[in-house]
């Protein structure tokens, strides 16, 4: 193994320690539900929040935003197909060239979805009133890595540079905005607790007072 | 754990003591629950549809990742190692004048707290809770709005937030028990006070004795006609808990120990909480964590027991004695953040001739802009009124003359509404026109 490979390993070590134990810290303990009584029932809630609850047409942020949801769901498809990239080229996995080049393509146009997000963070007064420095720079080094992915996959000699930055991004990660990667599933989690207990979720999908 | 602000110590340093204690409060609630959800947010600002501040006024303070940030801006000041090393590059801010003004006018002003953009969040972060923990700084600060403040004091100072003498109310309820004996032609129709053993214990909201007795009287007559076993409490009946909105955990506590006693005095089965949103969200579902102990009996709202009375056959109605169109209001902490979303409308359907629901609905409703203590805040009166507007429309929209809703707090926001945007609806409670549609037996008959 290169150097370049060593350095990420030991960057995602950080990352990983790092996100353990914030993991650590914001899981449900145990004893910790709250004690009024259940009206509804928690499993299926929770399933529903990581599932159901996500799809666009149950959520405004989706359905009013069509062309922001469908850049962030670009964006972060290629953010993980790039991470799936990241694991075999580091452990020298290589797949049909012809996948190679379908996945430059695809990471290349998830590259413009972020840029596109990050041109609407900069131009938006809204976004920009509560934005900080973070929020953009987190956006231009994700975006910088899946761009580069893209280009390893079309040039050999990008990819100890991908290795570097990589082992970069994961440093990051814990730092700033990026850290809603480690803590995304266990919102999901928790607002499914709290709204199954409570009777709200799973909604049926076509609830009328008829039935 | 000691504020990791105290690294640096010039900014603590520089905290005053009610400074202090409101990191100490934030610090005491750093729970796993709390962690995740203040370090989900991407600001990703599409929550802002999702908030009727915002779809009224269009201004990024009322975007709700920015009520967020209200919050979350702190904990990474003090408590987050970026935050004490990089503040300005996090979006970490200190806790000063200046934070502490905007967090007052946005996360009192300008925030009901009712929980629609946490559904519809990207992430699903849960906003209420965290613009809650922000208001519980907030109570640390001594800086609750004055009206809200002197709400929770009434409350705990007197036994209800009206401040209503037991004498008058006691007056007001014997008076009300003989009207409902004239109105159902039966002399053993009754509203018992504080009688011990009884199957239910009723509470009411202090408004009710106060501006809104017709609605007592609804509830005793749907009492009468299923034949209940029930009681109110003259000393200890208020359903509401302003606490809960201040977000003073003490003073909810307290309010929620005193039901509790109070049920255990009279021995009832089960307590029934009357028509009111966040009364039922904050004793239902908030009490036992206050309380740090379960309620050993059911605890359950008015409209669950009246669809209950409906679907068993206790009472009767006939839907066709409420002939007007009826749209329903939904209020956040009954419908989204408690539960209850299909009682009141099998009630209606039973009750009423013509329903029709609004759009959006059930957990999906917007708030009607009273919420959240906003009624008691008369400085945030105006942005109360205007961000109304959102439900003025959806009301307008239904083509009904009549609006039901489960919640005192709404039915004075849904009136003031209806005064401004001239939407000439009838506003009235679910048990009013329950109690309408009832078809009562003869008193021989029983």
């Amino acid at each position: 193994m290169s150097g370049q490979q060593w350095f990420l390993i030991a960057c995602f070590i950080v990352f990983a320690v790092a996100a353990r134990l914030r993991i650590n810290r914001a899981f449900p303990r145990p004893g910790s539900d709250s004690l009024a009584a259940k009206r509804g029932e928690i499993p299926p809630a929770v399933f529903y929040s990581l599932t159901g609850a996500m799809m666009p047409w149950k959520k405004e942020t989706a359905s009013l935003h069509p062309v922001s949801y469908a850049l962030g769901i670009g964006y972060h498809a290629g953010i993980f197909l790039s991470f799936i990239w990241l694991a075999l080229l580091l452990f020298d996995l290589r797949l049909p060239g012809a996948v190679a080049s379908v996945s430059a393509v695809l990471l290349a146009l998830a590259s413009v979805c972020g840029l596109a997000l990050l041109v609407k963070r900069a131009v938006t007064p809204a976004m920009r009133y509560f934005s900080n420095p973070d929020d953009y720079f987190s956006n231009i080094i994700v975006t910088g890595f899946v761009a580069l992915t893209a280009a390893a996959l079309r040039r050999e000699s990008a990819v100890p540079a991908l290795f570097v930055y990589a082992g970069i991004l994961f440093l990051y990660i814990p730092v700033g905005k990026l850290r809603h990667a480690i803590y995304f599933a266990l919102a999901r989690v928790y607002l499914g607790l709290f709204y199954g207990r409570r009777g709200v979720w799973p909604r049926k999908d076509k609830e009328t007072w008829l039935t | 754990m000691a504020p990791q602000g105290q690294g640096n110590m010039a900014d603590v340093k520089s905290l005053t003591p009610r400074q202090k204690k409101a990191l100490q409060a934030l610090e005491e609630r750093l729970t796993g629950r709390f962690l995740t959800h203040v370090n989900s947010c991407v600001h990703c600002g599409l929550c802002g549809e999702s908030c009727h501040y915002y779809l009224e006024y269009r201004d990024p303070r009322f975007i709700p990742g920015n009520k967020v940030d209200q919050v979350a801006r702190l904990y990474r000041r003090y408590f987050t190692t970026a935050g004490r090393l990089i503040p300005r590059w996090i979006g970490a801010a200190d806790l000063d004048d200046k934070a502490i003004e905007e967090m007052v006018d946005v996360i009192f002003g300008g925030c009901t707290m009712c929980g629609r953009c946490s559904v519809h969040c990207s992430i699903g972060v849960d906003i209420p809770y965290l613009v809650r923990t922000g208001r519980t700084m907030l109570v640390e600060l001594g800086l609750v709005p004055e009206g809200l403040q002197s709400t929770v004091n009434a409350a705990i100072e007197t036994g209800n937030n009206m401040a209503i003498p037991r004498d008058e109310l006691i007056d007001t309820l014997k008076w009300l028990e003989e009207d409902l004996r004239m109105e159902v032609g039966d002399e053993r129709a009754e509203i018992p006070l504080d009688e011990k053993g009884k199957r239910l214990l009723y509470t009411l909201n202090p408004r009710e004795p106060k501006f809104f007795p017709l609605s007592i009287s609804a509830i005793a007559k749907v009492f009468h006609a299923a034949g209940e076993s029930w009681t109110l409490s003259t000393r200890c009946y208020d359903v509401t808990n302003y606490a809960y909105f201040s977000g003073d955990d003490e003073g909810a506590r307290e309010l929620t120990e005193r039901l509790a006693a109070e049920m255990k005095k009279l021995d009832a089965e089960a307590l029934v909480l009357a028509e009111c949103g966040h009364g039922f969200r904050a004793i239902r579902w908030e009490g036992p964590d206050w309380m740090r102990e379960a309620y050993p009996y059911p605890v359950v709202s008015v409209i669950e027991l009246m669809a209950d009375y409906i679907r068993s056959g206790r009472v009767k109605l006939d839907p066709s004695l409420n002939k007007e169109r009826v749209t329903l209001h939904d209020p956040c902490n009954m419908v989204r953040a408690g539960g209850v979303i299909e009682e009141q409308r099998f009630a209606l359907g039973h009750a009423v001739a013509d329903f029709v629901e609004m759009t959006p609905n059930r957990a999906d409703n917007f708030c009607c802009g009273g919420g959240g203590g906003q009624l008691a805040m008369s400085e945030f009166r105006d942005r109360r009124v205007e961000a109304g507007r959102t439900k003025a429309e959806q009301i307008r929209r239904t083509g009904a003359k009549i609006v039901a809703t489960p919640c005192h707090n709404c039915i004075d926001q849904l009136i003031e509404l209806n005064q401004v945007y001239e939407l000439g609806v009838e506003i009235k409670t679910i048990a009013e026109l329950v109690a309408d549609a009832l078809v009562l037996e003869k008193p021989e008959d029983k």
